[in-house]
């Protein structure tokens, strides 16, 4: 017998009590982790995403939200759009390599509870996004469409088939089709620059916004820098174009964190409560146990147990109580992981393509660590409690 | 109805005769011919303060126990029976006063000593057995090894034999009946080689038949050299100790020798 089978033992005798407050461990650690993986993943995953799209900067109108698609998805309308010459000033500029102009709006179709966003596209993106592989062609004629993957699985429409647009009693014919890219590329029905612009200009009808940009309106040029590291240098440059605001991937990646941000202080202030639920459930447990088991404690002092050995048992406890929690709950997070994910991406319509919960061994140390902290902070104080009770007092506890 | 001293002083006067006349407060019997006292207590006190009262639960003790030697201590309820053991024991701390055993003062030991002194000198038995209720018949006899981190298991199999408990080693304590217990509560108190024994009314949750056994063991016990100090109630098992000593109000009040010694 050694230390580890005592308190082994001390903790099997109240099985109840012990399972209890494992499982309150459990969940916590399982919240705790999966935040963590979360957030890492989500951050990770947005980068690569943003690394992937091989734009170093973009102009969009001043007041339009970087996060354009989530409007459009929801229904909204971009309030501002750049004026065709935007694109002419950009292009200009000795140090761009390629400035893709772009054109994004959406139909809403309600009776199949989705929007189909356009974008609005020159051969320029085809350069921009040289990893892209279409099947298929770029667009010869107005009335051509590009379907991203994900809309080919939707529409169930292929290259040579036709697609009807009944807002705009418009046909296209589908002359391309994208590869997966695993980005929000996918998601896209991509027909010429001039036919958006002209498309979406008799939908919504003269609202102002097309006598403000002109009938050439954009709403972003997506800019690729003969050397990244220019972006200081133009980004003033392009700053002096009316109307335009500019966004360098770095500022769009901080920006989009940021959007994160009060959901995340708002969760984990949420997960720091359940620790401390749990850091006192551990407490209460092992504190009620020291109390129920004084004469034993006086008992062990007696054959010959010092201040020490009661404290160490008593501790020991705390922290098989915290690591099997701790083991626990990380295993219910890896379980519960994609579930997670699966909710997650459904809330969030930013969320990058790919796994958003990065199940990293940093983050696994971590938490083990926390868990293992929670329980030495929690079983200190009935370790101190059981180690100074007085041999003599103890035995006479009733 | 006789009080507990009325008991002790009828059961002397038929069985043991007085070896001493006077009050034995300070200086108790020891026959030249007896070897060195294992154990030298002196002039102890035990003070407590209740408010601005004073309470002497032992006031100006001595007694003397040799190796092999069997001294029970009387007295009724409150009379500093069991407080002596636990001075004796190094579990309490004397206001005044010595406690020698085998030539160390334990009373002026520190306490990482004392605890140290207690585990390799002394054994512990109680009346309520105290086992550790999760630990089976042999962990809880193993159990002060494990704080001494000595590992001795011929020691552990000699005493589970000696105290009977073969068959009952992996039993847990719910198990067993109170004889069992505290037999399983002897080879614990024995099982880092003490030389006193320290019993706090050993028998008196036994049936006849069990106390009977645990007095055996004490004889054997005390043959084998072992110095057993016990605080009983029990007449019939003060009658098999070599000397009955008799408390009252804290102090020595009568020593006698067991004449059928």
């Amino acid at each position: 017998m050694n230390f580890f089978r005592f308190a082994l033992k001390n903790l099997f005798a109240h099985r109840t009590r012990t399972l209890l407050t494992l499982v309150s461990m459990t969940v916590a650690v399982a919240v705790l982790f999966t935040l963590l993986s979360f957030n890492r993943g989500y951050e990770r995953g947005l980068k690569e995403q943003l690394q992937a799209m091989g734009i170093h900067m973009l102009v969009v109108p001043v007041g339009c939200p970087y996060e354009a698609a989530s409007l459009i998805i929801k229904g909204g309308k971009i309030p501002n759009f750049l004026p065709g010459s935007a694109l002419d000033e950009v292009r200009a500029l000795p140090q761009v390599d390629i400035a893709a102009p772009s054109l994004m709006s959406g139909i809403v179709r309600p009776e199949e509870g989705r929007t189909d966003i356009y974008l609005g596209i020159d051969s320029t993106t085809l350069e921009l996004k040289n990893w892209w592989k279409l099947k298929g062609r770029f667009f010869e004629k107005p009335n051509e469409m590009i379907l991203g993957y994900d809309v080919t699985l939707i529409e169930l429409s292929h290259v040579g088939d036709q697609i009807y647009v009944p807002e705009l009693d418009m046909t296209f014919d589908v002359v391309g089709e994208l590869e997966p890219t695993g980005t929000e590329d996918d998601g896209f029905f991509y027909v010429p620059l001039e036919t958006a612009q002209e498309m979406f200009l008799r939908l919504e009808g003269d609202s102002g916004a097309a006598s403000v940009a002109g009938i050439d309106r954009l709403t972003a040029v997506s800019i690729r820098l003969k050397n990244p590291d220019d972006a200081p240098v133009v980004t003033p440059r392009l700053s002096e174009i009316k109307g335009a605001e500019v966004i360098t991937m770095g500022e769009l990646l901080g920006t989009m964190m940021s959007l994160m941000g009060s959901a995340k202080t708002l969760l984990l202030s949420i997960v720091m409560i359940i620790i401390v639920i749990s850091a006192l459930g551990v407490l209460n447990t092992v504190l009620m146990s020291v109390f129920e088991r004084t004469k034993e404690i006086g008992v062990m002092r007696a054959t010959g147990a010092s201040e020490l050995h009661v404290f160490s048992l008593v501790w020991l406890e705390t922290v098989i109580l915290s690591l099997l929690g701790g083991a626990g709950g990380l295993g219910l997070a890896v379980v519960g992981a994609r579930a997670i994910e699966g909710v997650v991406k459904r809330f969030l319509p930013l969320a990058p393509k790919g796994s958003v919960v990065a199940l990293e061994p940093a983050s696994f140390l971590l938490v083990l660590a926390f868990v293992l902290g929670i329980g030495l902070v929690a079983g200190f104080y009935p370790a101190l409690r059981a180690a100074r009770a007085k041999p003599i007092e103890a035995l006479r506890s009733e | 109805m006789l009080s507990d001293s009325d008991l002790v002083t009828k059961w002397s006067s038929d069985q043991v005769a007085e070896t001493d006349t006077g009050v034995l407060d300070a200086q108790p019997a020891s026959p030249l011919t007896e070897p060195r006292p294992l154990l030298c207590v002196r002039d102890l006190w035990r003070t407590y303060r209740r408010g601005s009262e004073e309470i002497h639960a032992l006031a100006g003790v001595g007694l003397d126990l040799r190796p092999g030697e069997i001294v029970s201590i009387v007295g009724r309820s409150g009379s500093g029976k069991t407080t002596m053991l636990n001075q004796v024991g190094c579990l309490d701390r004397p206001s005044s006063g010595s406690i020698l055993v085998d030539g160390t003062d334990v009373t002026r030991l520190r306490e990482k000593d004392l605890v140290a002194f207690r585990r390799d000198h002394i054994g512990f038995i109680f009346q309520l057995f105290y086992l550790i209720p999760t630990l089976t018949v042999e962990e809880n006899i193993r159990l002060p090894l494990v704080f001494a981190r000595r590992q001795d298991d011929e020691r552990v199999d000699e005493l589970i034999e000696r105290v009977g408990l073969t068959k009952e080693r992996r039993s847990l304590p719910k198990q067993l009946d109170g004889g069992a217990m505290q037999r399983v509560a002897i080879a614990r108190a024995l099982i880092n080689r003490p030389r006193i024994l320290l019993a706090d009314e050993p028998t008196g949750r036994l049936e006849k038949k069990s106390r009977a056994a645990v007095l055996d063991i004490f004889r054997e016990l005390a043959t084998d050299g072992l110095a057993i100090l016990m605080a009983t109630h029990d007449l019939e098992q003060a009658g098999e100790a070599d000397r009955i000593i008799e408390f009252s109000d804290g102090k020595v009040v009568r020593e006698t020798q067991n004449r059928r010694k």
